[in-house]
């Protein structure tokens, strides 16, 4: 029997119903959380949605989602971000929905200056002193400070005083001695210096461009600096040590991770102070710790610092909500930010009076480290952007592995350097 | 009638309204920001006119991606051209088990390229004497060797994820080419003395394979251009292994979020792509190759009139 137009019809408006349907699924979907793990407490009608990065120490979710449960005012959703956190935290700013608090470690101009972050000076004015000043520089931003200083990472050099001592080699003071250290401290397996797979042109040079004296920028951000003949002389040894095979490339994992540092194919390595439980535990005594050595007759010891802040979006549902409770947490509650910065992982409390009294930090490699990142503790600040940063690896990469002439390859990182800051002016 | 148009509706508005929400939108968009400075901002917020694509053209770093991009193209399209055609030929060829090799040899497609890449990452060339190809060169006295560290070498890992991952695909393809030939062709050519071999290959399977050859040829290129997955993973902050993709992802979607420059980036890479399109078009005739083989009949038709 041939169907009716009724019943046809009928069959549509089922189909077209399926159809609407799975268009409200569709776009519902679009518009919903993605990992939002946590939240709780009274709140009085205020929510506030937290953004993290993924830490991977074991417990860090579950401890600052349950510190957020115990902030009475709001009501806190913690969102874990996995994957390309920058992109994401980025795209959520652009949009202006769906994050109020969060954690930055490269605050920018552009975005301070789009309104992408709320001005949290009159949070931090009255307390500043309380914090470095390499602490506060990637906070502070046209005379404003847009973030509340959360962890301090150190970076610098890590040794195997056994594998030193094997080979007759006393701990290195200068810059050349460590390289040389790195070429005779090769053999078999064993590399002696492994500052990352890409031999040092990322992290390394960037060192070599602070110990040499000038560091990135001038005072008032607005001259690129580290062209100068130490900075060249410097990058010079880097690239003759890459070509007698000193260092370490190819590693399966990079210098972030003290897998093979620990494992032995290294005996020097850049390292950043995160790892000091993992290569303490693997090594126990066998570890020592030192700062860049000076490059050159003008420069300084170096140790890189890097950091994570906490922020408020501009956009936020509540700014003023917002920016009490990152002062709360990051301010106020001096027990949780120690025990965020070592009690999982190992990091420095940003606050002098924090760092002080935490009980980890007071002796041993620990300290040593501190008092190093105290006496040249160096951080480029916001106006370093990520494209300058990428000239001078780019510029360094084609050194060590195209054996590139460092002079002009640093002449021509410094002028592309120069045209993005002088862009970040306008 | 009624019915149908609003089932035509029904069926048809989710798509419109993605491909204007999601593609047209964006593309309109992104001409707009491309005129403009719109530096961690989808707003407009100064206009440059046409400066930042006169910047790609003064970059070197942009002008060394397209480099990097003509070095890739003219590994791995010719490689893997000259690999899934092998292959196909001899899984055709096969009297026994074709359905099995089809399917062994096309698996490697279903991976990831991050997968893969991390594979080759770390077992295959790793750095390490313990790597895989390290420890063959260690068996016969050569010694280790940075496989990402150092050129020309990076170009093997590079080339060969990329092999194994899309050598099926393209061998499929070069298959279904394979048996569309009439097998009367090789019987007339058996009869005239041509039975099997490199000969028969040069004069009725090569001639045949044309269309697909074209097919293959041109998505091989795109896919060479749009290579992004093995290199962020591998190589992923040398600048002598950075193609156009990993450059403009830095630019605009990376941490320097430059969306004014990155969006004329994409207009100036989506022109050279749609160049290349044309002139493969052009001289290799992709989709053209019906066309060629009606075109001798109406010549003689013309005659015939």
């Amino acid at each position: 029997m041939a169907p009716t137009t009724s019943s046809r019809f009928s069959r549509r408006s089922l189909l077209a119903g399926f159809g609407a349907g799975a268009t409200t699924l569709a776009l519902s979907a679009c518009g919903s959380n993605d990992g939002g793990t946590g939240g709780g407490g009274g709140g009085g009608g205020t929510s506030l949605s937290q953004w993290y990065h993924q830490y991977g120490e074991q417990g860090v979710q579950q401890a600052v989602t349950d510190w957020a449960k115990s902030y009475k005012p709001a009501t806190v959703t913690v969102e874990w971000t996995l994957g390309d956190y920058a992109s994401k935290l980025s795209s959520r700013l652009l949009s202006g929905s769906g994050v109020d608090v969060f954690e930055n470690n490269a605050i920018d101009p552009a975005s301070a200056r789009k309104g992408l972050y709320a001005d949290l000076s009159d949070v931090m004015e009255p307390i500043k002193d309380q914090f470095s000043e390499v602490a506060l520089k990637p906070v502070t931003i046209d005379g404003k400070i847009w973030g509340i200083p959360m962890i301090t990472d150190p970076q610098l050099l890590w040794y195997r005083p056994s594998m030193l001592q094997k080979a007759g080699i006393a701990v290195p003071t200068t810059f050349d001695e460590l390289l040389q250290a790195g070429v005779e401290l090769t053999g078999g397996n064993q590399k002696g210096l492994f500052f990352g797979n890409d031999g040092g042109a990322g992290v390394f040079s960037q060192a070599i461009a602070v110990a040499a004296g000038p560091g990135f920028l001038s005072a008032d951000n607005k001259t690129v600096t580290f062209n100068t003949p130490e900075v060249v002389a410097g990058l010079t040894a880097l690239q003759k040590a890459y070509k007698a095979g000193a260092m370490l490339t190819g590693s399966p994992t990079d210098w972030t991770d003290p897998t093979s540092f620990n494992a032995g194919l290294a005996a020097i390595t850049w390292q950043g102070m995160w790892a000091l439980p993992a290569m303490k535990k693997a090594l126990g005594d066998d570890l020592g710790v030192m700062a860049v050595p000076q490059v050159g007759g003008s420069g300084k010891q170096a140790v890189l610092v890097s950091q994570w802040n906490e922020q408020v979006a501009a956009k936020a549902s509540n700014v003023d909500a917002g920016k009490a409770m990152a002062k709360a947490q990051w301010i106020d509650d001096a027990d949780f930010q120690k025990k965020f910065a070592v009690g999982f992982g190992f990091h420095v409390p940003p606050k002098t009076a924090t760092a002080a009294s935490t009980t980890e930090l007071q002796d041993g490699l620990a300290k040593q480290v501190v008092d190093l990142t105290g006496q040249w503790g160096y951080t480029a600040g916001p106006f370093w952007a990520p494209a300058m940063g990428t000239a001078l690896t780019d510029a360094a990469t084609r050194m060590l592995t195209n054996g590139a002439d460092v002079a002009s390859e640093l002449a021509a990182a410094q002028k592309t350097c120069q045209q993005t800051l002088d862009s970040l002016a306008s | 009638m009624k019915g149908s148009r609003l089932a035509f509706w029904v069926f048809v508005t989710p798509f419109l309204v993605g491909l204007v929400v999601f593609t047209l939108v964006p593309i309109v968009w992104s001409t707009g920001l491309s005129f403009f400075e719109a530096r961690g901002t989808l707003t407009p917020t100064r206009f440059v006119g046409l400066g930042n694509f006169t910047h790609f053209l003064t970059d070197d770093a942009f002008t060394n991606s397209l480099v990097t991009f003509f070095v890739y193209a003219l590994l791995i399209v010719p490689v893997t051209m000259a690999v899934s055609l092998g292959l196909a030929v001899l899984v055709n060829g096969l009297p026994r088990f074709q359905a099995f090799y089809r399917s062994a040899l096309f698996l490697p497609v279903a991976c990831s390229y991050v997968v893969g890449s991390l594979v080759w990452k770390l077992a295959l060339f790793s750095g390490l004497p313990s790597g895989v190809a390290n420890s063959v060169l260690g068996a016969v006295g050569i010694s280790s060797i940075s496989w990402l560290g150092s050129s020309p070498f990076w170009w093997i890992v590079l080339v060969s994820v990329r092999l194994w991952l899309q050598v099926g695909f393209y061998m499929v393809l070069f298959l279904a080419g394979l048996q569309r030939i009439p097998p009367v062709l090789y019987e007339a050519a058996m009869l005239d003395g041509v039975s099997a071999g490199f000969r028969r290959f040069r004069y009725i399977t090569w001639p045949q394979l044309r269309p697909t050859v074209a097919a293959v040829l041109l998505l091989l290129l795109v896919a060479a251009f749009q290579a992004f997955d093995e290199f962020i993973n591998l190589v992923p902050t040398n600048p002598s292994t950075r193609p156009p993709l990993v450059y403009l992802y830095n630019v605009a979607l990376g941490s320097q979020r430059d969306f004014g420059l990155g969006s004329a980036g994409a207009l100036i890479l989506t022109a050279i792509m749609v160049v290349v399109a044309l002139l493969q078009t052009r001289f290799f005739g992709f989709g053209a190759a019906e066309d060629r083989t009606k075109a001798p009949r109406r010549r003689r038709g013309g005659v015939r009139a």
